[in-house]
């Protein structure tokens, strides 16, 4: 038996001896009456014993009921205790939906969180904490998180809970909020219910692997499937270059001075057969704040689910410095997924050393250039009207490399690589690990290029098959895709007709490393890709040298664009990219041991020693990252996870078969099976109906004792 | 005085014969005018108002007497009415004189009364020469047997008195005397004892001191065995004595109108009983009529009159309508 408040029932219920201390109080009471006529009275009283013994016990009873029972009644009972088996207590784990989708707001302006709250909170409303029901909370954005476990009966801590909830920018998960809720065992005779509150649009689905079974039996209660919304997804925003290299300006742009940036948008099937037009407001993240860039439109065609948009951004008017390029779309149904950021870097100038003996003097013969003039002339030609170099190029002795000389540069390309040593190769590594990028070219010689062992194992790639070039005749060409070069890649396939490979070292094509440049159909003439275990720095292999034994490319005007985009992109590339998506713990640039919010709002994140942040992101941002003396070790952006952010509809059937794997079928909560989740309900019955009786026990009791009095009365005189 | 009627608890003082406290002045005028006629021929040692059962014995005309509201009016005398222009009866008879023996129950039971005393004796005294604020049936009792005595013994007639509990508690030899009514108040002027009664015993303590047939006034509530009243009226019966039964019992032993409940003690050591009347009261009114009607049913049977008093009733209008009722049987019965 449980009681909504025990202390009044029992108090209530202690009552019931009332009646019994007043009827033996008031027989010691009463003075004795002499009296004669004994003789009648024990006569009467002998016909009358067994009826009289059984109307003063049934008085006593129907008093003694009608005390228990209006104690029963304010102390809340839930259950009577045969009841009790028949209904036994109840584990409430709420899972609810707080993933990206979670923030679609209707046209009455609720986020679906805001109904789903409401739902938890009215089936808590059902639960009798008196009969020992308790409730635990669970929210499934990802990672999924136990907001209120282990179970209480505090319905109070639940709303409070609830009440702290908002929309995460991850997508729903729902595999780790099961396997958090069915980790919650029943206590014996308790009976466990899953109420997973979601609005069920395609974005929340399970993930590949399904939902794991539960271990113990549970009734499985759902929302029903929320009606699709129309939503348009900021999948990315990437500017064309990373690196921007503005020479003399330093925060004064000039006019109409503006940069591609590409604007990725999708959206879902609900509303894709009309046309839509949104705007977009571009702004750059700064530690000082944000600065505005304006707002451009979006368009998609009817019909049209996803689209890639260039704008025309004034990149160039950000000033120096990094920074985080921000954009979001103005007013649609899901906030979560509006925003994208990109990091980007603005500077004057890119430093690159280069590791070639330094020729003396000016004034060679074309047929006098090494590969190091050649490639000096394409990443550093003839200074502009205002003497500044977009790269400022530095000789660097290949018998001298070493980490004085490598600090502070951006990039270092090596032509030489025969002439440096075993252990500067493991300088140049940990350079590229750095975030710097390391370009090499082979030695000119057309011998045995004996740098590619050291090479090898300092960087730990295996990136070249000989070591000695092949002959061939091939035009240079880029292949498609994404890659360094392409923004030129349609230069390089006009204007690069004319450069061919005579040389070139078999480069090994395989799995992490990209081949930016080709030789005919597929030969890789240069690939990039990262040192192994590194998380930035970016290493180019050229499979030729840059000299007219191997290729006429340097002789050729693609060489300088060529060039100066692998150094320009490369560079940008190497310093680091970390864009994890929100829901898990986001990787920092190596030597960081904090980020810091880069626009002031928002927490702080420590790093542990693995390199990623002690506890998941769920909110998209951008943080700075700094290094235990608070210098900036780089820009980290969370991007939300618009895989989670598909708002359409999905029919009961359809999240019936998601939850099947569960093992308990699943009743939507307006169904008429959904509604037996608790007995609060019948706690509520449980008052009037003991008041009713109360009633009942009272009128009885009158009638008793009306009936002792008429008894008396009704006799006539004798 | 005071050794006639042994056992009989005495109050101190004031003197205890003080018969305006028992018998209103208005009810001793009622019953003046009545003569108490026994039902059966009465065998007295006088001549008197009763007729004789000796055959042959002064039958003629003896005298006149004035005609009583009652009397047989085929016995006035026409011609004396003519002359006179009053009623007289004509005595052609010897007619005995009648013995009257009061006997008056002083048991326990009989102290009870729920009846103010002040407005039940009738002379404005609020409390009993021993200080009781009740009337209890034992003061309606001696009232009943003072008025029975006064109209005896203004008749004429000896009157003796028995006061019994379990044994003959005071005793009046039966005499017509001029004190003789004084002395009947006088020992009946104490207080119940506290014993129950033993019928049996006290009749034939009774009958042994009478040797001529008597008119027996027996004055009681009857809680007793009926098996012992019925061997006593039997023996009464047997002696050919008449007898008259004056039950007496207080309204609340009617009614039993109490209606809270209370333990209810027993006044002659019978235990208690913890009830609530309201409860019982049924019942109990059910157990009282059965008695009553056994009672009446067993005196009827041997002949005699069974007569009801409420303490809470006057004695006279109900003592006169009684006497007016059997005298009218007298008369008409072949001996009236």
């Amino acid at each position: 038996m449980t009681f909504l408040h025990p202390i009044l029932a029992s108090v209530g219920l202690a009552c019931v001896a009332l009646p019994i201390l007043i009827h033996i109080l008031m027989r010691r009471r009463r003075r004795p009456i002499a009296w004669a006529a004994m003789r009648y009275l024990r006569e009467a009283l002998r016909r009358q014993r067994r009826r009289l013994a059984l109307e003063q016990w049934l008085l006593l009873a129907s008093r003694c009921l009608l005390v228990a029972l209006a104690a029963l009644a304010i102390g809340g009972l839930a259950l009577g205790a045969s009841g009790h088996a028949r209904e036994p207590s109840v584990l409430l784990i709420i899972i609810i939906d707080d993933s990206i989708a979670s923030g679609a707001r209707a046209a009455d302006g609720r986020t679906d969180l805001d109904r789903r709250i409401d739902e938890a909170k009215a089936l808590a409303q059902r639960l009798s904490p008196a009969r020992g029901d308790r409730v635990g909370l669970i929210a499934s954005g990802r990672p999924a998180r136990a907001i209120l476990l282990p179970p209480t009966g505090d319905i109070g801590a639940l709303d409070a809970a609830l009440d702290t909830l908002r929309p995460t920018s991850s997508r729903a998960d729902l595999s780790g909020a099961v396997a958090l809720g069915d980790a919650v065992e029943p206590r014996d005779g308790e009976q466990r219910t899953l109420a997973m509150l979601s609005g069920w649009w395609a974005g929340v689905a399970p993930d590949e692997g399904g939902l794991p079974r539960l271990t113990h039996p549970t009734r499985i209660l759902a929302s029903p499937p929320a009606p699709g919304l129309a939503n348009l997804s900021l999948a990315s925003i990437e500017p064309a270059r990373l690196t921007l290299v503005t020479p003399g300006l330093e925060g004064a742009p000039g006019p109409g001075a503006t940069e591609d940036v590409r604007v990725n948008v999708r959206r879902g099937a609900e509303g894709a057969q009309d046309a839509i037009a949104a705007r977009l407001r571009l702004s750059l993240e700064r530690s000082g704040g944000a600065r505005p860039l304006g707002e451009f439109a979006l368009r998609l065609s009817a019909g049209a689910t996803e689209g890639s948009i260039p704008i025309q951004a004034p990149l160039s008017s950000a000033g120096s410095g990094g920074g985080v390029l921000r954009g979001e779309i103005i007013d649609d149904a899901l906030p979560g997924d509006n925003v994208a950021r990109r990091a980007i870097d603005l500077r004057a100038s890119i430093r690159v050393g280069l590791v070639a003996h330094p020729r003396a003097g000016a004034g060679l013969r074309l047929e006098e250039f090494l590969p190091g003039d050649w490639l000096a002339l394409a990443l550093a030609p003839e200074p502009d009207a205002a003497g500044e170099r977009e790269i400022d190029l530095s000789w660097i002795d290949p018998g001298a490399v070493d980490a004085p000389r490598l600090a502070g540069l951006d990039a270092v390309a090596i032509v030489e690589p025969d002439l440096v040593l075993a252990q500067a190769w493991t300088k140049l590594a940990d350079f590229c690990r750095a975030g710097g990028l390391v370009v090499i070219f082979p030695s000119r010689a057309l011998g045995a290029q004996t740098w590619i062992d050291p090479w090898r194992d300092a960087f730990g790639l295996d990136w070249v098959r000989g070591r000695e070039p092949a002959e061939l005749d091939e035009p240079v060409t880029t292949p498609a895709g994404p890659g360094l070069l392409e923004l030129i890649a349609g230069e390089v396939r006009e204007v690069g007709r004319s450069a061919r490979v005579q040389r070139l070292l078999e480069l090994a094509p395989g799995e992490g490393r990209r081949i930016e440049l080709a030789a005919g159909e597929g030969r890789a003439a240069v690939v990039s890709g990262l040192i192994p275990g590194a998380a930035r720095g970016l290493v180019i292999l050229a499979g030729f040298s840059p000299d007219l034994e191997w290729t006429n490319l340097p002789a050729k005007p693609i060489m300088l664009p060529l060039m100066q985009e692998l150094v320009r992109q490369g560079v940008g590339q190497a310093r680091g990219a970390w864009r994890p998506l929100a829901g898990s713990r986001v990787p920092a640039p190596p030597g960081s041991r904090e980020l810091l919010p880069l626009a002031g709002a928002g927490a702080s994140l420590a790093i542990e020693a693995d390199g990623l942040s002690a506890e998941p992101v769920l909110l998209a941002g951008a943080w700075r990252a700094v290094d235990a003396r608070g210098a900036t070790t780089g820009l980290v952006t969370v991007e939300p996870d618009i895989a989670g952010a598909r708002l359409d509809a999905e029919t009961p059937e359809r999240v019936r078969e998601w939850l099947a794997p569960l093992g308990a079928e699943a009743s939507f909560i307006n169904d008429s099976e959904g509604s037996p989740v608790v007995s609060r309900g019948r706690a509520r019955v449980l008052g009037p109906v003991l008041l009713g009786l109360a009633a009942l026990a009272a009128l009885g009791e009158t009638a008793l004792a009306a009936r002792s009095g008429r008894s008396g009365a009704a006799g006539s005189g004798a | 005085m005071d050794a006639e009627r042994p056992g009989l608890e005495a109050a101190a003082s004031p003197p205890l014969a003080d018969a305006s406290l028992y018998l209103h002045p208005q009810t001793l005028a009622r019953l003046a005018t009545m003569e108490l006629r026994a039902k059966h021929i009465v065998e007295g040692v006088q001549a008197g108002t009763h007729r004789s059962p000796l055959q042959g014995f002064s039958v003629e005309f003896s005298q006149h007497r004035p005609y009583v509201p009652g009397d047989d009016i085929r016995r006035l005398d026409w011609k004396v009415y003519a002359r006179t222009d009053k009623l007289h009866l004509k005595q052609h008879q010897q007619e005995t004189t009648l013995d009257l023996v009061i006997l008056v129950d002083a048991s326990g039971s009989m102290g009870y009364g729920s009846r103010l005393f002040e407005e039940a004796s009738g002379v404005g005294a609020a409390a009993s020469p021993d200080g009781r604020a009740n009337w209890s049936k034992f003061d309606h009792a001696t009232a009943l047997a003072a008025a029975m005595a006064y109209i005896t013994l203004k008749q004429g007639d000896r009157v003796g008195l028995t006061v019994f509990a379990e044994d003959v508690k005071a005793q009046l030899a039966r005499s017509s005397a001029g004190n003789q009514w004084r002395l009947i108040v006088g020992a009946l002027s104490g207080r119940p004892s506290a014993g129950a009664t033993r019928l049996d015993r006290v009749i034939d303590q009774a009958l042994a001191q009478l040797t001529n047939r008597c008119l027996i006034v027996f004055i009681s509530d009857f809680f007793a065995e009926e098996g012992d009243l019925r061997a006593s009226l039997a023996r009464v019966r047997h002696r050919r004595h008449d007898m008259i039964l004056f039950q007496v019992l207080d309204r609340q032993e009617l009614e039993f109108a109490f209606d809270r409940p209370a333990p209810f003690e027993g006044m002659e050591a019978e235990g208690r009983v913890r009830i609530d009347p309201r409860q019982l009261r049924q019942a109990y009114r059910q157990v009282a009529e059965e008695h009553i009607a056994r009672l009446d049913k067993l005196a009827r049977s041997f002949g005699f009159d069974h007569h009801l008093v409420n303490t809470h009733d006057w004695l006279g209008p109900p003592l006169a309508a009684y006497l007016a009722r059997r005298n009218a049987q007298i008369k008409r019965s072949k001996y009236g």
